[in-house]
């Protein structure tokens, strides 16, 4: 028997983001995952499908973004797949935590910019294919496995 | 984007009737609280009790009205439910806004 898949494609439309992350949510809660957990995971999937909205599609409504979501035994991987202008695998998977970071005396900070990093931050791990169909792949373990929160 | 204005002293509260605050609502965020920035008060009190969630899109707006604030007059985040107030502490502004529990909260500490 295979691993449990959730699958869901929407329109390129920020407005419409939010079904993918209440798919994941629900995915998530099938898993195991649960109260602020759940919220990380609805978190880093808006972050995900908005970069790929504004930047890959750059803001046009006419394309799609689909999420994959795959429960496995230890981990919970959900891959985000678009079809628009792709990015550099070397700078979407560069640790940009560091972003998180108030800079002192600056002109304060930055109005964009933190999505990757709040991704890396709240996921086990990142991964990005760039292709004709890029394909971004967040996993987070399961609690059974040992992930500390 | 669905709010309400009230005034209390020297403080304009207003307070978002969103559950969310996200990419998609950003720029209207920003067009209401623009409306704002350059009022004659102490004090503009952000009342965020009813937003259950926001994204770093969300987050920037508040940031973008910040950075527009006039002079002499402060804005201040109130009612941040759990999600929302971690993700101000994950991206550390919770160090950049002033933030109270309730919107009561705050009015109170503005003379």
């Amino acid at each position: 028997m295979g691993s449990p898949q959730f699958t869901l494609t929407i329109e390129s439309r920020l407005d419409s983001v939010h079904a993918l992350a209440a798919m994941a949510r629900r995915a998530s809660e099938s898993a195991g995952l649960s109260g602020d957990e759940l919220n990380e995971v609805e978190l880093c999937i808006t972050e995900a499908a908005n970069n790929a909205i504004k930047h890959a599609y750059l803001g046009e409504s006419k394309f799609v973004v689909e999420l994959v979501v795959t429960v496995l035994p230890d981990s919970i991987v959900f891959d985000l797949f678009d079809s628009g202008v792709s990015a550099e695998a070397s700078i979407m998977e560069a640790d940009r935590r560091h972003l998180l970071d108030v800079a002192p005396g600056s002109d304060g900070p930055e109005e964009s910019g933190r999505g990757i990093a709040i991704m890396q931050s709240l996921m086990d791990s990142l991964e990005y294919i760039a292709g004709p169909r890029n394909r971004l792949r967040l996993t987070r373990r399961l609690p059974r496995s040992g992930k500390e929160s | 984007m669905k709010f309400e204005e009230s005034r209390q002293g020297g403080c304009i509260i207003i307070r978002l009737l969103e559950t969310r605050l996200g990419a998609d609502k950003a720029a209207s965020f920003k067009d209401v609280m623009a409306a704002y920035t350059h009022s004659d008060c102490k004090a503009v009190v952000l009342d965020i009790s009813r937003v259950e969630f926001i994204d770093s899109s969300g987050l920037g707006a508040i940031l973008s009205v910040l950075k527009q604030m006039q002079h002499g007059c402060e804005l201040i985040i109130a009612g941040a439910t759990d999600p929302v107030a971690s993700m101000f502490k994950l991206t550390r502004m919770d160090r950049v806004f002033l933030m109270y529990k309730t919107a009561a909260d705050a009015t109170e500490r503005i003379p």
